[in-house]
């Protein structure tokens, strides 16, 4: 039996991580170094001066917040404002998530402009930009040094096991390097385990989002995958679901939601047994407008058809009006309205 | 009978038949997980007893991620596991095992990578030689290097050929040898062969049917990787009823598949183009046969009206279209997007009879130079359309030649980086100093044929076959020298192949210069790329050679403008961002540096850092549109005085043309229309790098294809513009026709944004410069009706002189 003591230690030390701290009260996301819900936090130093990471949790945020020293601070770079662009390419805390054990991870990134890159790399290798973790950042560059910290909803990730592993970069452009803490960068079996309390036993196995303007259906496609019955309440893009899943049932939960083609949409659905938080599946998403119209050339030769092209992006009920009146051309399909203006010159062949 | 008894006899004639079968596939010694395995073969390794120990191999395996340029043994998923691995024997043998008297072998030669590229060309035998019988034997040579690389010049698409057909079987080459009295091993010699399998079978029947079985196991395979399909024809334009074949005209953007059909109101007698005097513009229509039309031919008669007579034999290029899959533009070569293997119309061919499908497209483009001195009125010149030599229509090109010539002079330089400055078949052995000089001025001569500059043209660095001059003396001492040979050298380049610009400019690549003239010393930035450790002592060393590089920087400069040579823009390092900040600061370093030296600085930027910390410092700022390139931007480098050009700001009509007016730059360098190089193992196939725009001929020289003649088209948009820009200074300001000239100007300039990114479709590739563009705003419809808006506004400002 001595003989094999050895092996179990190392054993349980890879299967038993820490816990986190709950933080109370809440942090609030100011991007700045200081608010007293990080009193708590557990702080993990990174190989570089004054480099640290404060890192707890509620009962459904894991809350993350990085300062870095930075080694030239007039060359800073925090040029990404949108969600999803590439946020890697400026200064950045880049944290990785593993709940699987397996070769698949997830990414959250943010700059100090709070932007946020979120993005879940598949067993394959392949990314997988449309997953979302929901996650909130707030950050500022100090005098020598920056700071960014993030929210991540925990059942973004629907962690398996009762924990999750983790791994914390913080990359500074400026000399295309990075800090790390906690394990290796893109290397899931190197990552830090951390204990959770909760099961999370809702899998989503997919998610079917709209790609167009208007009162659209998302469908969702949970498993159950633990061996007893769950009645779960919640909201799916703020109006409020419920549904009951059998022991390993699968189940597709559909969900109307009205989407607007000029703004990023946020679509959130939270599901919820006995008030705790099991799941959440977020996508921010830009649709197209039902009615498409383009104008091929807004300079047209007399007498030539106006170039337009026009599409309907659903199962058509109504005509679509054009006027075209003094260079003006209005098409109009239900409440959407796509206008151009077009000059007549006369053709070189008249 | 029992099922055990029936079973185990079948079991043990399988188990006999394999034994006398061999099918074999090679690749490097590499772990187990990186070999793909293909159903049946035995994975052989260069490492392998078989193989002949004093062979000399570069064997390849496919690894995913990464540039196919820049090794290639990566870029598109190879289309079965076959081809994922193989061994270049540049010489040496495999002996084989072979218990039987008798046997048929087949070799399969080839890569999906690089082709030639990986054979010795300093041993030029090629030879395959099987238990002593040559069955290839021939000597590699320029002429047969540019033939395998255009393996496919001479076909012409069919669509009953399948996809498999078409892009993957070309990649290998079979050799079927048959043996006789084998004593107990098969010997093979190589010399400069590219083998990925060998199936070895007692007779030909056996081995017909193992090579079907992996046939159609590859392309089982190939579907599952590449599930392409073709999309259904287009509707058919009534205009088609009861003919043979219809006539269309369409523009050089106008994408062709070969399940396009045109719009009732392309389809005509008469193809129609206006062009200024002076204008090299194209014709392009095409034929669809309603029925099959052997032997398809078009010729073209000459023009004639107003002015008299245009011969199209020495005043046009009349090309015939092939269809090729446009495949991966970014560097890996990945194809992720089936859509990228549609077959479009755009690589021209000399024109010969080709077969005239039914229901597919052939498109045909003539591009005419316009003679400066063209009286303006219409032309017409005949078309005859034959099918197996017999006349079987006729139809007629119209051409508009407008009353004013657009202005070269004072506009912006057009240039390329070469790449390999030449194909890499000219280096084939028996190259010389004069066969190289011709290839550099046959390139010199292309590129000032469209009117491009070749500014950025350094054909210095290794392996050039002269010298301009040679360095000397001590660290800290060196020195620029040269001999009257050397002189000589340097005169024919920048004063008789270079001498074709209108800029007045070329760039000088410092440290490839300096190499040819014998100092190769070590670059800081290459070092900084690679994330190296900097040491006290290799920065003590540096700064001795930046002494030296600002002594020899000064000096050439000196020379250049004493001979009366183009304006050295000395380039040292760019795309600055890519080495982060410590690159940054070199780089302004070196800027500080050529201006001491009394030199014109040169800097290609790409990212923030740099955009912030060169406009101060150099003369000339080539930025892409990863900097970003705003207006921002563009003000800080003009408040110092000096100049904004753009540097890979991408390769469509658009961004060449009426983007680029509205950008204002002095210059436009688009790093990858010559990168021909690149397209391995055969040119036709869309499996690799794919963004050059002009591919070599099978003589060696280069040959458009439509995407460059369009890229040029974009340049003559602009010169449209800097045309009319040009009319409105010499124009009274209140009349008004120039009223009209500068509302339209004001407005075009509105409805253009400035930022190049807002026009890309997909993420960009800063190295490369490449992204799809939106075309839904800017197609060959508006751009053709905005240039005639334009060329109405000039000869408005004209007729009011």
């Amino acid at each position: 039996m001595i003989r094999f003591l050895p092996v179990f230690l190392c054993c349980s030390a890879l299967l038993y991580g820490a816990e986190l701290p709950c933080l109370s009260p809440l942090p609030v996301l100011t991007g700045k170094p200081g608010h007293p819900g990080w009193k708590k936090a557990a702080r993990y130093d990174f190989p570089q001066k004054d480099t640290y990471a404060l890192i707890g949790r509620s009962k459904t945020h894991l809350y993350i917040a990085v300062r870095s020293s930075h080694g030239s601070i007039n060359d800073r770079i925090a040029t990404m404002t949108a969600h999803d662009s590439p946020v890697y390419m400026n200064d950045c805390l880049d944290v990785f998530f593993n709940t699987t054990g397996k070769k698949d991870y997830y990414q959250v990134i943010a700059n100090t402009n709070g932007t946020v890159c979120d993005l879940r790399t598949m067993p394959d290798g392949k990314q997988d930009l449309q997953w979302d973790s929901g996650a909130k950042a707030a950050g500022s560059y100090g005098k020598d040094s920056f700071y960014i910290e993030l929210a991540v909803p925990l059942a973004a990730f629907a962690p398996m096991d009762k924990g999750f592993a983790m791994m914390i970069n913080s990359y500074q452009r400026w000399r295309l390097k990075g800090v790390r803490i906690l394990g290796q960068a893109h290397r899931p079996d190197t990552f830090t385990r951390f204990e959770l309390k909760e099961a999370y036993p809702v899998k989503l196995l997919s998610v079917d989002a709209p790609a167009f303007s208007g009162l659209r259906t998302f469908s969702y496609t949970l498993e159950n995958t633990s061996s007893r019955k769950l009645s779960l309440t919640g909201s799916c893009g703020g109006s409020p679901v419920s549904m009951t899943l059998a022991p390993q049932e699968k189940k597709i939960l559909k969900c109307p939601v009205r989407l607007d083609s000029t703004r990023l949409n946020d679509v959130t659905l939270i599901l919820k047994e006995n008030e705790q938080e099991i799941l959440r599946v977020t996508r921010l998403l830009k649709v197209r407008k039902a009615l498409e119209v383009s104008l091929k050339s807004d300079i047209i030769y007399k007498g030539e058809a106006l170039p337009l092209l026009i599409k309907v992006n659903e199962p058509q009920t109504e005509p679509v009006l054009v006027e075209y009146q003094d260079g003006k051309i209005t098409c109009s399909y239900k409440d959407e309205k796509a206008s151009f203006s077009c000059k007549t010159i006369p053709s070189p062949w008249d | 009978m029992k099922k055990s008894t029936l079973i185990l006899p079948l079991f043990l004639l399988a188990a006999a038949l394999s034994a006398q079968e061999k099918c074999l596939m090679f690749g490097g010694k590499v772990p187990a997980n990186r070999i793909a395995r293909f159903p049946g073969f035995t994975y052989v390794s260069d490492k392998d007893p078989m193989v002949h120990k004093k062979s000399i191999t570069r064997p390849w395996n496919y690894s995913p991620g990464g540039a196919a340029m820049s090794s290639g043994n990566k870029g598109s998923l190879p289309a079965d596991a076959l081809l994922e691995h193989g061994i270049a024997f540049h010489q040496g043998g495999l002996t084989v095992p072979w218990k039987g008297k008798k046997a048929v072998v087949r070799l399969l030669l080839g890569d999906w990578f690089q082709g030639w590229k990986r054979l010795n060309k300093n041993k030029p035998l090629i030879l395959l030689a099987v238990n002593g019988k040559d069955v290839i034997k021939s000597t590699m040579s320029k002429e047969n290097a540019y033939k395998a690389w255009g393996k496919l010049d001479e076909y012409v698409f069919s669509r009953k050929d399948s996809i498999w057909d078409r892009l993957v079987k070309p990649v290998l080459s079979e050799e079927t040898v048959e043996l006789d009295n084998i004593n107990g091993k098969i010997e093979f010699k190589f010399n400069n062969i590219l083998l990925t399998a060998i199936l070895i079978a007692p007779d030909k029947a056996a081995l017909e049917k193992t090579a079907a079985r992996v046939e159609t196991l590859r392309r089982k395979e190939f579907a599952k990787r590449y599930p392409w399909q073709p999309r259904p024809d287009e509707p058919m334009p009534q205009a088609a009823k009861g003919k043979k074949f219809i006539v269309f005209q369409k523009h050089g953007l106008d994408v062709i598949y070969p399940w396009s059909r045109p719009a009732d109101k392309e389809v005509t007698d008469t193809i129609k183009v206006f062009a200024a005097k002076g204008e090299q513009e194209l014709f392009r229509f095409g034929i669809l046969p309603l029925q099959d039309m052997p032997e398809l031919f078009v010729k073209v008669g000459d023009f004639s009206g107003p002015g008299g007579r245009i011969s199209t034999a020495s005043n046009a290029d009349f090309w015939r279209e092939r269809y090729k899959e446009k495949g991966s533009e970014k560097m890996s070569g990945l194809i992720t997007d089936m859509r990228k293997l549609d077959p479009q119309s755009y690589v021209l061919q000399e024109n010969k009879p080709q077969n005239g499908e039914k229901g597919t497209p052939r498109m045909y483009t003539l591009d005419l130079r316009v003679p400066d001195k063209t009286a303006p009125g219409l032309y017409t010149a005949p078309v005859a359309v034959y099918s197996k030599g017999k006349l079987a229509g006729s139809f007629k090109l119209l051409l508009k030649v407008l009353p004013f010539s657009l202005q070269y002079k004072g506009s912006a330089s057009f240039n390329f980086q070469q790449a390999d400055m030449i194909p890499w078949a000219s280096w084939m052995r028996g190259y010389t100093k004069e066969s190289i000089r011709k290839e550099l001025e046959k390139r010199c001569g292309f590129i000032a044929k469209y009117r491009f500059q070749n500014d950025y043209f350094c054909p210095w660095g290794y392996g050039y076959p002269f010298r301009y001059g040679t360095i000397v003396g001590k660290p800290g001492e060196r020195r620029f020298t040269q001999t009257p040979a050397q002189a000589a050298d340097m005169d024919w380049w920048f004063k008789k192949a270079a001498a074709q610009n209108h800029s007045g400019a070329c760039l000088v690549k410092a440290s490839y210069f300096m190499l040819n003239m014998g100092w190769s010393h070590q670059n800081l930035f290459k070092e900084i790329y690679g994330r190296k450790k900097i040491t006290p002592q290799r920065m003590k060393e540096w700064d001795t050679d930046l002494k030296d590089i600002e002594r020899i920087i000064g000096q050439l400069t000196k020379l250049f403008r004493a001979k009366g040579y183009p304006e050295p823009y000395w380039y040292y390092a760019g795309e600055l961002d890519n080495m982060g900040v410590r690159g940054v600061q070199e780089g302004v370093r070196i800027g500080h540096l050529i201006r001491r030296a009394g030199g014109t600085s040169l800097v290609t930027i790409n990212g923030p850092l740099a955009a912030r910390a060169t406009p101060a410092v150099y003369d000339h700022i080539w930025a892409n549109p990863a900097a970003p390139i705003t207006e921002k931007l563009v003000a800080d480098i003009r408040k110092h005085g000096h100049k904004f050009g753009c540097h890979n700001c991408g390769d469509s009509r658009f961004q060449a043309g009426f983007h680029f007016w509205r950008l204002g730059a002095v210059a436009r360098h688009q790093e990858t229309i010559f990168y021909t190089s690149y397209t391995g193992p055969l040119f036709y196939l869309p499996w690799n790098y794919n963004t050059a725009q002009v591919y070599p001929a099978m003589d060696g020289s280069d040959r458009p294809t439509l995407n460059f003649l369009n890229y040029r088209d974009g340049r003559d948009d602009y010169l449209y513009l800097f045309t009319l820009e040009n009319k409105i200074k010499q124009a009274k300001a209140d009349s008004p026709a120039c009223k009209n000239a500068r509302a339209f100007l004001a407005q075009l300039k509105k409805k253009i944004h400035f930022d190049p990114r807002s026009y890309h479709v997909e993420g960009f590739d800063a190295e490369e410069g490449t992204a799809e563009v939106n075309s839904a705003e800017w197609n060959s419809m508006s751009i053709e009706r905005y240039r005639w808006h334009i060329a109405q506004l000039i000869m408005a400002l004209e007729s009011e002189k």
